[in-house]
């Protein structure tokens, strides 16, 4: 079985964490994240939420694992083109990529599944959507890969459309999933959109909570059971740093 | 499968309950078809995706829904557009989804008293109701009590970890429900479709293998059939006989590894394995055997003498704790034995099946496969198979704190 480096044992003898590819942020986070995590990414439009997400989705195939991106509220198109602006080139990784769509179908409902692409029609259709990702991680566990990584972007669009019990309902059956396939995970969610309770109910889900405040630049993880750490944070043309002091 | 599901007179109300990871749409649409091909008016309304998500999934499980559509005798009635607050460019439409009498208002218009109605998805109303869980299961036992009137329901519900009161309400609204269940390991590897309850009557002997082809549609599906028996018995024959495609892997005649099959057969779908028959392969029949579910035994049935090789063979790929028919070769020649002596001679119980076959005619293979299948619908160890699957990963009790 094909097993990335990422995978093998570190020096306490658990499985080595996923890291983000962002030195700063992994320091803060004790490694990267522990396979298995749900973490919840939270930030206002234009914080800088998808580039560190799209960051994290690379570094799992720079690492030879598969990632997944979920997209409910941009072209697959538009992801892959951002993804590039950073220099973060697919091509090379064919095969442990794939990118599910639940946004492009509304335009274009004839779509058809590729190898890189799987269609799904509706973002309130969890049963379809969560076909698409299971079936996802099945194919990759199937083929030797078991560093595996998931990018939900985001949970705002659902909220728009189901209740936040039935959004915790799919998130609790996606969370059992993400942790029975030792796969991390990262989903998006802007607070500010919703109601602060739904907010809460969902933090619930979370191992990991990553926040950005791009008003004061600044990065905050929070973990069960460990202090709350924060960094400084910025976008640049190549990606997304971290300090743990601030910048400025 | 449908004789064993045959309703009884009058409406009836039909419950597909999955666990999440299956996706129930691709047995809405099969149900559809199935009521169409029998010239069933069907309403199919669908709530958590486009109309044409619908026509989507028909395509690849190779129906064409355009003559049904055209003629009316199928309308999908996009009960999910609203929800965006986008125009529906779709015939049949409901403006107001999230009020149970605008719902059921535009079924009632679209759909006569002896009609269909397939509700895709339950567990998306619940979902999308502004008023949380208890007020979406209200909703939704309230349509189906006022849709139902002399009509029949089919109703898909993936169970998100609803309160089980929730889901219990569920079951008792509807005559038939059907769980759609998955054998996990880690990933989904194989599903099963257990029958609860059947025309109001709670059952538990009715669980089969069901997988969706595409194309193809829902079939009941046997992964692995094994067919054995003696050197010369005809067993490549028949298994080129009963399959719809086959491959042999053969050297001067004689099998030396294995015959693969598949078999699509009247709503079933089986993959057949067949051994070699010679005795120097016999340290590999019982890895060839492993998690079989059903074998058919071939014998020459004008060679008693090689009966003993029979049964050492069903010894050697545990047959004998499987659903078992016997396919009686060559039973056209003078000196065949009748199916009865065949029975007899092997030593098997008189319940098994003995069926004779002109394998190089195709003679009988209708019949064998009939045998096969009503023994195989039959078996209990499929229930308990499908009772030690693994779970979902789901609290069926799904906490929720407001």
């Amino acid at each position: 079985m094909e097993r990335s480096n990422s995978e093998r044992p570190g020096p306490a003898g658990g499985a080595r964490r996923h890291k983000t590819g962002i030195d700063g942020l992994d320091e803060l986070l004790n490694g990267g994240l522990r396979p298995g995590a749900l973490c919840l990414l939270t930030g206002p439009s234009m914080s800088g939420r998808g580039t560190l997400a799209r960051g994290y989705f690379h570094q799992g195939l720079k690492e030879g694992g598969a990632s997944m991106y979920v997209t409910t509220k941009n072209f697959t198109e538009d992801i892959v083109a951002l993804l590039e602006e950073k220099r973060w080139m697919l091509a090379s990784h064919a095969g442990r990529y794939v990118f599910i769509d639940a946004y492009s179908p509304q335009s274009d409902p004839s779509l058809k599944d590729s190898d890189e692409v799987k269609y799904v029609a509706s973002v309130a259709d969890f049963a379809r959507l969560t076909n698409a990702i299971v079936s996802s991680m099945s194919d990759y566990l199937a083929r030797g890969t078991d560093n595996q990584r998931l990018v939900f972007d985001s949970i705002d669009t659902i909220l728009m459309y189901v209740s936040a019990q039935g959004v915790y309902r799919f998130l609790s059956y996606l969370r059992a999933k993400v942790k029975g396939f030792r796969a991390s995970s990262m989903f998006m969610i802007e607070p500010e959109l919703h109601d602060d309770r739904q907010v809460r109910t969902l933090y619930q889900l979370a191992d990991v909570i990553i926040e950005l405040k791009p008003e004061e630049g600044l990065i905050e993880v929070t973990q069960p059971g460990m202090p709350r750490r924060r960094g400084a944070y910025r976008v640049t043309e190549v990606g997304f740093i971290v300090v743990r002091e601030p910048i400025d | 499968m449908d004789e064993r599901l045959r309703l009884g007179t009058g409406p009836f109300r039909a419950l597909f309950i999955s666990s999440p990871g299956i996706d129930p749409a691709p047995y809405g649409v099969n149900a559809a078809v199935a009521a169409l091909r029998e010239g069933a008016r069907v309403t199919y309304i669908v709530n958590n995706k486009p109309a044409d998500a619908i026509r989507a999934i028909a395509d690849i499980m190779g129906f064409d829904l355009e003559e049904w559509e055209r003629t009316g005798q199928l309308r999908i009635l996009d009960s999910f557009t609203a929800y965006m607050s986008i125009p529906s460019e779709e015939a049949y439409r409901v403006d107001a989804p999230q009020e149970v009498c605008s719902v059921v208002r535009t079924v009632c218009e679209n759909t006569p008293k002896d009609g269909v109605v397939v509700l895709d998805s339950i567990s998306s109303y619940i979902d999308m109701c502004d008023g949380g869980e208890d007020e979406g299961v209200r909703r939704i036992l309230d349509l189906i009590a006022s849709v139902c009137v002399g009509r029949h329901i089919i109703g898909l519900l993936s169970t998100w970890g609803y309160e089980p009161a929730h889901v219990a309400q569920m079951r008792s609204a509807f005559d038939t429900v059907l769980a759609l269940q998955p054998v996990e390991r880690i990933a989904i590897v194989r599903q099963f479709l257990r029958a609860e309850k059947i025309d109001g009557k709670a059952t538990s002997d009715l669980v089969v293998p069901i997988k969706v082809m595409r194309p193809g549609g829902v079939r009941v599906f046997f992964p692995k059939i094994l067919v054995t028996g003696p050197y010369h018995s005809g067993k490549s024959t028949i298994v080129q006989a009963i399959s719809t495609s086959s491959v042999s892997v053969d050297r001067m005649g004689t099998t030396i590894a294995m015959d693969h099959g598949y078999l699509d057969y009247e709503g079933f779908a089986a993959d057949l394995y067949g051994t070699p028959g010679q005795e120097l392969f016999d340290p590999i029949l019982e890895f060839l055997a492993e998690e079989a579910v059903a074998v058919i035994l071939v014998v020459d049935a004008t060679k008693p003498e090689t009966f003993p090789r029979a049964r050492r063979m069903l010894q050697l790929t545990k047959g004998y704790a499987l659903p078992l028919v016997v396919a009686a070769n060559f039973s056209d020649l003078p000196e065949a034995l009748a199916p009865d002596e065949v029975r007899d001679r092997l030593g098997l119980a008189p319940e098994t099946p003995v069926v004779p076959i002109i394998a190089t005619r195709k003679a009988g293979a209708d019949e064998l496969l009939k045998a096969l299948f009503a023994l195989l619908l039959r078996d209990e160890r499929l229930a308990r198979l499908e009772t030690e699957s693994g779970t979902t990963g789901v609290e069926e009790n799904g906490a929720f704190e407001q």
